[in-house]
């Protein structure tokens, strides 16, 4: 009856340590049997775990539980406490927190950054520019070209190509000269 | 030599209002200039009318009209050879 008893206390607290551990990352390491908790080695905990969430699930255990021995409860309690020492719950830590001076450095460097961009491109030279709609109409109903001044263009350069085409290399004298060589 | 073609660009500079004349073969190599119409510019105006040609392939030849506020670049094509001639406005 004692052992049938000891059985159920047992298979509670186990229960509860799966609740206490569910959904969260959790290492098997225990206190009492590492003679080196103050150096660090592949056991050392990476995240420093605050006390508020290390003693978060204690209370859920000591209810869910009944009244034991003194030795067993404390026992069990401190299974418990190593346990939840154990747990990192990643979802409690908060979200990625940035130290104000590293924000307010980021904003002066972004800042520049862009102002940079702004100037660089206003200073973009531009060879043409936009007319205002109503001068760009005026212009564009403007008679395109006299015809003077195509007769003039047109008779001008086929004057011209004719004369270059009747450009002729005229022969004046030897293009070998004899340098009274013996 | 080429006196036939400075016989032609004479002419046309003895046309009122005419500044400047200039003649350029297809690679821009300028053949004739006078008044001020300046040798160096004869590449960008046979580039000019390149141009005009591939916007307007219908049109032959196109003619291009610079325009300042007194002055009048115009710019045309014919065969190889390209014209520009520059003149006051009237």
């Amino acid at each position: 009856m004692q052992s049938d008893d000891e059985d159920t206390s047992l298979h509670s607290c186990f229960d509860s340590l799966k609740t206490a551990v569910m959904g969260c990352c959790y290492s098997i390491c225990h206190k009492d049997t590492d003679p080196q908790e103050n150096t660090v080695n592949e056991r050392t905990h990476l995240l420093e775990v605050t006390e508020q969430q290390q003693e978060t699930p204690v209370p859920a255990a000591s209810a869910s539980t009944p009244p034991r021995k003194p030795d067993e409860q404390s026992a069990l309690n401190r299974i418990l406490h190593e346990t939840a020492t154990n747990v990192i719950d990643v979802g409690a830590l908060g979200p990625y927190a940035l130290e104000a001076g590293a924000y307010s450095e980021r904003v002066r460097v972004y800042s520049a950054r862009v102002a940079g961009l702004g100037a660089a491109g206003a200073a973009a030279p531009r060879l043409l520019a936009d007319l205002p709609h109503a001068e760009r109409a005026a212009l564009l109903a403007k008679p395109p070209l006299g015809a003077g001044d195509k007769d003039l263009i047109t008779n001008a350069v086929k004057k011209a190509a004719a004369a270059i085409s009747e450009l002729r290399v005229e022969h004046h004298e030897d293009l070998v000269v004899p340098f009274r060589v013996p | 030599m080429e006196k036939e073609l400075d016989k032609v660009v004479e002419e046309i500079m003895s046309t009122p209002n005419v500044s400047g004349c200039l003649v350029a073969d297809h690679q821009g190599l300028c053949l004739a200039a006078k008044g001020t119409a300046h040798v160096d510019s004869a590449g960008i105006v046979v580039a000019i009318s390149e141009q005009a040609c591939k916007i307007q392939p219908n049109l032959k030849p196109p003619t291009v009209c610079l325009e300042t506020d007194k002055k009048q670049c115009l710019i045309q094509r014919h065969g190889t050879i390209t014209g520009a001639i520059i003149k006051q406005k009237s």
